[in-house]
């Protein structure tokens, strides 16, 4: 009976190392983020095509650095974020040079994002601006008002000055975990803002200075726990992306409760998602093939009403929902407001670098709140 | 009747509390209807047939536990051989130093083992145009390497109190080393091996560090998924996930317990 139970684990084995082997009809391997694209969306591509879409999720962004950078990757599609990320694996060869005769549907992104999208060196031939968003404040309107009755929305002047915020403090306030969230708009809020970068070293030393001052404030640093933060009344305000607030404000009305999202005029700041196809991509013309479905703009319009994350593809915007559209704050689309957000600049030689670094240590002390040594 | 004194009874509701605590506030909130996790409303069982519905999250843990199935069956077989090797009485060059260096995986960083495999598949890779590809294959695999150490620990400890005497006069009445092995030695050990194949099973589902290391296309384990989804917002979906995976546990448990129960009163 044993010789019996060990054959079938050898055999269970071997079936199982040979399944994994075979070949299956036309495939494109895509790496991206949960839920971005929905399940829908991919049975349609296959419909459309015949090509079957394996779908793989990472959770951060260094995951998928971590295996486009160890060689073959096996993967045909990914979305890495602009800055720092794409900007850097360009950079370093990572990603193919499309074919534009196959992805006719780039001409559908033209615009404000894509020309931000080159002024800060992004390279429109290797790598398409899909997904934008902002960074703003989401906050639950009722609650803030009990401490603020006069305030219209709640403003950095609330969430950066030591006596607004210790007021917002007893019921919590999150700040982003990442620096490059919240640096710019402390460089506005200080009048440090120029035409240069937000992280130089001095910048970054008044930074520290000034978040010495509000650092028992914060409660927590999180970017993407703020639905369950706002909802569950863990923080009423939170700094975060546009589209973590959308989905906020619409499950906030299935509980009874009112959140509110807002991009204060001239602390706006703008994030880009790209979509590139690595230059070892087993399968280069299905990801070409993917990349032009998923710019079509009744598709990409889905995109952005399952997530709430925007897409550059103006024509997309007739197909959004209602709802989306009208709130100005979560979408922003008139064209002076776009050329008004901050965004920053992707490393491009050693010194960037060394800013970045210290940039991520200043941050870092602040967030462990040890402020005894303020690095050179 | 056994007299208990009050103290171990109060430590004994401690110690079970502390157990069993976050578990069953999890369990029970997998029953709310609410669409934050951990608010109770009202008893609904929609989270439920949401995680039947979700092909991401079945798929997921369809791969997640064929790569536990294969690699604790693999670890099983490996261990095994290894804990009858180290434990063979006969002296043979090299033995102190694997029953030493078989632990290793276990006191080693999950991270370094990930890290070290991942590399190593890039350079067979490139050498030999095999593993072609990272999937469920070099995730079993790694889990294999990761596992094999507790395999075999459970087994050892099993062969080291094994009366000799049996095998030898099993081999003194003619067995072959072959016979005794598949006739003497499973059949003794056969529980060290299931409770060995229990744990390899369970840590291979548990592990998120190798796997995020060795994945590929198409093999996406329910770990790396639940973290994703983190960025959504964790959906109450993973509570009832969650539970009726601890159902499943408790499930397997229950009948391990069964299968295992000494008849007539006996132990083996």
């Amino acid at each position: 009976m044993n010789k019996i139970f060990v054959g079938c684990c050898l055999a269970l084995v071997i079936i199982g190392i040979l399944r994994m082997e075979r070949t299956t009809k036309e495939t494109v391997n895509v790496y991206g983020w949960y839920g971005i694209i929905s399940n829908e969306i991919l049975k349609d591509f296959e419909k459309d095509t015949g090509i079957k879409v394996i779908y793989d999720v990472y959770d951060n962004n260094d995951s998928l650095e971590a295996k486009l950078l160890a060689t073959n990757s096996g993967y045909d599609v990914v979305f890495p974020s602009f800055i720092p990320y794409a900007a850097r694996q360009c950079a370093m060869g990572v990603y193919t040079k499309l074919n534009n005769t196959l992805i006719p549907n780039l001409k559908n992104t033209q615009g404000a994002i894509t020309e931000k999208f080159q002024k800060a060196g992004g390279d429109t031939t290797r790598m398409v601006p899909m997904f934008w968003g902002t960074i703003g404040i989401a906050y639950d309107e009722e609650a803030v008002k009990t401490i603020f009755p006069e305030a219209k929305e709640v403003t950095y002047d609330m969430l950066l000055q030591p006596e607004n915020i210790k007021k917002l403090s007893r019921y919590g306030v999150s700040f982003p975990e990442e620096y490059i969230d919240i640096f710019p708009q402390t460089a506005v809020f200080l009048n440090l803002l120029d035409d240069g970068s937000f992280k130089t070293p001095e910048k970054i030393k008044e930074y520290v200075k000034h978040f010495r001052k509000i650092r028992k404030y914060i409660k927590k640093f999180s970017s993407t726990t703020l639905i369950k933060d706002l909802l569950s009344g863990e923080v009423i305000v939170a700094i975060g992306c546009s589209d973590n607030a959308w989905r906020a404000i619409q499950s906030a009305k299935k509980v009874n409760k009112k959140i509110k999202y807002v991009i204060p005029k001239g602390y706006a700041t703008l994030w880009i998602d790209c979509i590139g196809i690595p230059e070892k991509a087993p399968h280069k013309e299905n990801a070409h093939k993917f990349v032009n479905y998923l710019l079509r703009p009744e598709v990409a319009a889905k995109l952005t009403n399952n997530t709430g994350i925007l897409v550059n593809i103006p024509e997309a915007h007739k197909y959004f929902d209602k709802e989306f559209v009208n709130d100005m704050q979560v979408c922003p689309r008139d064209n002076e407001m776009l050329s008004e957000m901050i965004m920053g600049n992707p490393s491009r030689n050693s010194d960037d670098i060394r800013t970045d670094k210290m940039a991520t240590r200043a941050w870092s002390q602040i967030r462990m709140n040890d402020f005894d040594y303020l690095g050179e | 009747m056994l007299k208990v004194s009050k103290t171990i009874i109060a430590m004994l509701i401690f110690g079970y509390a502390f157990l069993f605590t976050p578990i069953l506030f999890l369990i029970i909130s997998s029953f709310s209807d609410s669409e934050i996790p951990g608010n109770w409303t009202k008893f609904s069982l929609r989270w439920f047939y949401e995680v039947l519905e979700d092909e991401d999250l079945v798929r997921a843990m369809i791969t997640s536990l064929k790569i536990a199935f294969i690699s604790a069956s693999g670890a099983v077989i490996l261990g095994t051989l290894a804990a009858v090797a180290t434990t063979n009485t006969g002296i043979y060059f090299g033995k102190n130093f694997l029953t030493n260096a078989i632990v290793v995986p276990i006191v080693m960083p999950e991270i370094i083992v990930g890290f070290s495999l991942l590399m190593l598949f890039i350079s067979m890779e490139s050498i030999f145009q095999f593993p072609k590809e990272r999937g469920v294959m070099t995730v079993a695999i790694g889990h294999i390497m990761a596992t094999m150490a507790y395999v075999h620990m459970t087994v050892r400890a099993r062969l080291l109190s094994f009366d000799k005497s049996l095998e030898e006069a099993a081999l003194n009445l003619g067995a072959r080393p072959l016979t005794v092995f598949f006739k003497i030695k499973i059949p003794v050990i056969s529980k060290a091996i299931l409770s060995g194949w229990l744990l390899a099973f369970t840590l291979s589902l548990d592990d998120l560090v190798i796997a995020s290391f060795l994945t590929g296309p198409g093999s996406t384990t329910l770990p790396i998924l639940i973290f994703s989804n983190v960025r959504i917002g964790l959906s109450p979906a993973i509570n009832a996930l969650a539970t009726m995976i601890i159902g499943i546990v408790v499930l397997c448990l229950i009948g391990v317990y069964l299968l295992s129960k000494p008849k007539n009163g006996k132990e083996d």
